[in-house]
């Protein structure tokens, strides 16, 4: 059957963000090209003044910090012992293996040589923070697929081989905890060396503990958001019972955090950017308020935190503050330095797109044909 | 050196040098020590008149005390090379980059302006 | 014993010599651009009527060489940072980390490698100086020992006080560098930066990966131990449900 066909079958679903989404992956294609063809610059708006842009900022830094939900739901379970979160460990290793592979895609458009991606197996210096990152993200990577293999083993009735998985279970969970820990806050820690590049509201000596930290709450959030997704997409219902006390979680991290960068910005003399705010004390004032303030205030009040969508645009919220603040680490925190303003290609915003948009179509397909669900997903218009 | 060229050739340098005022000459004034590449004789080939003898000391002024005009391209800087032929300066390239007939005296006209006929180099 | 330069802004002329002997030796193609780029690693400029040249600082701890995940770059004990072009995985980390701003990229290419001055190297090893200072006309540009330039460079401060700002640029900054300056004029109005830590900067991530094998060892027992406790708890808990169901 062709395809124009099978949508009108309603077999497949043509709405507007598949029409979106198909969109920008025929525009992803394009520039794939162009990138390979004819280099970095001919299709991003990097310089020698602005080295890192948005597939640093972007692609690495919010990618793996919105794939932490893996390590937290898994340490909940399989080392806090709270089974009851079992049904929701699935789809969060799902949305981590998705997210650290499609990192890994992106830095193949970062990268200037990305071919040569195994090097830092062979060529090893441990003083690099960016040599500890690359083998912890390589480990942790194989640490979701063996998380994930099982799902895979069921489907195929590879019962074996299922249960040998299972055994490792616990040695699994607590590596990938290990190295989550190590290559959440090192991402935090590549921007130690630039004291006098990165902007006070930014910088801190303590950056890798507040890159964890806000990973563990973003993490948290991308789970409640994929829940909601998964509801409207696949018919799911919002498990409310389970989501709220993460979210109560979620609160934590977050108060902990912003408490954290407060005493800092104070204690460094930094919050003297925002008396009053320039561009930079806007901008830091955007994403705490979004990330942080807003999020909070609503959690804190049982009504918002009991409510399916109340919990969910607190989330959808935690999530867009946290990508707002790796943005502003990487880039409006290091343009005063660099003294140009970067503003991303729309090539660039096209790959990053792209492959959030990768991201959505293999989570659907995975859900369609794996047993990533415990029960049925109920049928829609069939 | 023919007994003839030298003064000219100093009389040439001295106008150039005064006229043109260059950063390196002006520096000199300054106090800064200059060390100025030593003068280059290229023998002559088959059928050629006689040496050529290159002077910095007449060129430099000219660039306004920019090295960058004439090196590395189309003269290297490090190692000095030769194989300067008519040809390749009719052809606008190494000493017909300027050396073409218009912007200085080319390869047709006075031989001697160049080339160092009879007595010693 | 390390080698540097010692180049003193007061006796440039900016004939540019440096640039075109820069370019010979390396291989580089023309032209010579305003300002550093992959293509050419060393420049003089004017800025407001005084001369500055831009070239790698051959640092003595060089952050570069530190945040390299693959060791493309590497002091060598002679003194200049040098780069291995086929190790380089094109991450561009140095150019990000660098104070200086001297790691330049080819963004034109795609197949990309960084471009910087490697005093070079080639010739130091041989007992050459570098390429630069062997052509300069003026001596504005030192090639020798880093202690003996250093030296040269305080007396002629001593010496002329009023012709030098009284700083040597490069004895201290990032925790000293191979190449040094001097000025007339006070250096940030040259272009160069002057808010560069004191302190090497690759001790800044240092101080932590250097703990890395000691958290992995704590955390992981911490993780265990939790795992442990909280799972007796449950293997309690379901031995006394079980015993409840036989006494029944």
């Amino acid at each position: 059957m062709t395809y124009p066909a099978a949508i009108r079958r309603g077999a497949v679903r043509m709405g507007f963000w598949e029409a979106f989404c198909a969109a920008i992956l025929v525009a992803f294609a394009g520039v794939t090209v162009l990138r390979f063809t004819r280099g970095l610059g001919a299709v991003t708006n990097l310089s020698d003044r602005f080295p890192w842009g948005l597939w640093v900022g972007f692609d690495v830094l919010c990618g793996v910090g919105l794939a932490a939900g893996a390590f937290t739901l898994t340490a909940i379970v399989h080392i806090f012992n709270l089974r009851r979160f079992e049904p929701i460990v699935r789809p969060t290793v799902l949305t981590g293996l998705l997210g650290y592979l499609l990192v890994i895609v992106g830095l193949f458009f970062d990268l200037g040589q990305p071919w040569r991606i195994w090097h830092a197996l062979v060529f090893w210096n441990p003083h690099s923070v960016m040599f500890e990152v690359a083998w912890c993200v390589m480990l942790y990577t194989a640490v979701l697929a063996l998380e994930f293999s099982p799902i895979v083993l069921e489907r195929f009735r590879l019962e074996r081989l299922r249960r040998l998985v299972r055994t490792i279970t616990t040695p699994l969970v607590i590596g990938g905890v290990i190295l989550s820990t190590l290559h959440q806050s090192s991402l935090g820690s590549l921007y130690l060396i630039v004291p006098e590049k990165l902007h006070p509201l930014w910088y801190t000596p303590l950056l890798p503990f507040l890159f964890l930290v806000s990973a563990v709450g973003a993490g948290i959030g991308m789970t409640i958001l994929e829940s909601y997704l998964s509801e409207r997409a696949f018919g799911r219902r919002l498990e409310m019972d389970l989501l709220e006390p993460l979210a109560r979680g979620m609160v934590v991290a977050l108060g902990v955090y912003g408490l954290l960068r407060i005493i800092i910005i104070v204690k460094s003399g930094a919050v003297a950017a925002l008396r009053p705010p320039g561009y930079e004390g806007w901008m830091f004032l955007l994403e705490f308020g979004v990330g942080v303030i807003i999020p909070v205030g609503l959690l804190l009040v049982e009504r918002v935190r009991t409510n399916p969508t109340g919990l969910t645009v607190a989330a959808l919220l935690a999530v867009l503050g946290f990508v707002m603040n790796r943005l502003n680490v990487s880039v409006t925190g290091m343009e005063a330095a660099a003294g140009v303003r970067y503003v991303p290609s729309w090539m660039e915003v096209t790959v990053s797109l792209g492959l959030v948009a990768l991201g959505f179509g293999l989570f659907a397909l995975a859900v369609r044909y794996l047993p990533v669900f415990p029960e049925p997903t109920a049928d829609r218009g069939a | 050196m023919s007994a003839a060229i030298r003064p000219a050739l100093g009389l040439l340098s001295i106008a150039l040098a005064t006229t043109l005022g260059s950063g390196l000459l002006a520096a000199a004034e300054d106090g800064v020590e200059l060390r100025l590449p030593a003068d280059r004789t290229y023998d002559h080939a088959e059928g050629s008149p006689g040496p050529v003898l290159f002077r910095h000391g007449s060129h430099v002024p000219l660039a306004d005390g920019r090295c960058v005009v004439c090196h590395p391209v189309p003269f290297r800087i490090l190692r000095p090379t030769g194989g300067f032929t008519h040809e390749e300066m009719d052809a606008g390239r190494q000493c017909g980059t300027c050396h073409d007939g218009k912007k200085a005296s080319g390869t047709q006209g006075d031989c001697a302006h160049c080339h160092h006929t009879g007595g010693d180099s | 014993m390390s080698v540097g330069l010692l180049y003193d802004s007061t006796r440039c002329v900016g004939c540019g010599a440096c640039s075109a002997a820069c370019k010979e030796v390396n291989d580089l193609p023309p032209p010579i651009e305003e300002s550093t780029t992959a293509y050419t690693w060393t420049v003089v400029q004017n800025v407001g009527g005084a001369n500055v040249r831009r070239l790698c600082f051959h640092c003595l701890d060089p952050t570069c060489v530190s945040v390299c995940p693959v060791g493309a770059l590497q002091k060598t004990a002679e003194g200049p940072v040098v780069y291995d072009a086929s190790r380089c995985i094109g991450c561009r980390y140095c150019i990000m980390a660098c104070p200086f701003g001297v790691p330049k990229y080819q963004w034109d290419q795609p197949v990309p490698v960084v471009g910087k001055c490697i005093l070079c190297a080639g010739r130091v090893a041989r007992g050459l100086p570098t390429a630069c200072a062997s052509v300069c006309p003026t001596g504005a540009t030192l090639f020798g020992e880093r202690e003996a330039l250093v030296g040269e460079a305080r007396l002629r401060i001593a010496r002329a006080p009023d012709a030098y700002v009284d700083h040597v640029y490069g004895l201290t900054e990032a925790g000293g560098t191979s190449v040094l300056m001097l000025s007339g004029v006070p250096f940030e109005s040259l272009g160069l930066r002057t808010n560069v830590p004191k302190q090497p900067l690759p001790l800044l991530t240092w101080r932590i990966l250097s703990e890395i094998p000691s958290f992995v060892s704590v955390w992981g027992a911490f993780l265990f131990g939790i795992h442990w406790i909280t799972k007796r708890r449950d293997d309690v808990r379901a031995f006394e449900a079980a015993q409840r169901e036989q006494r029944r």
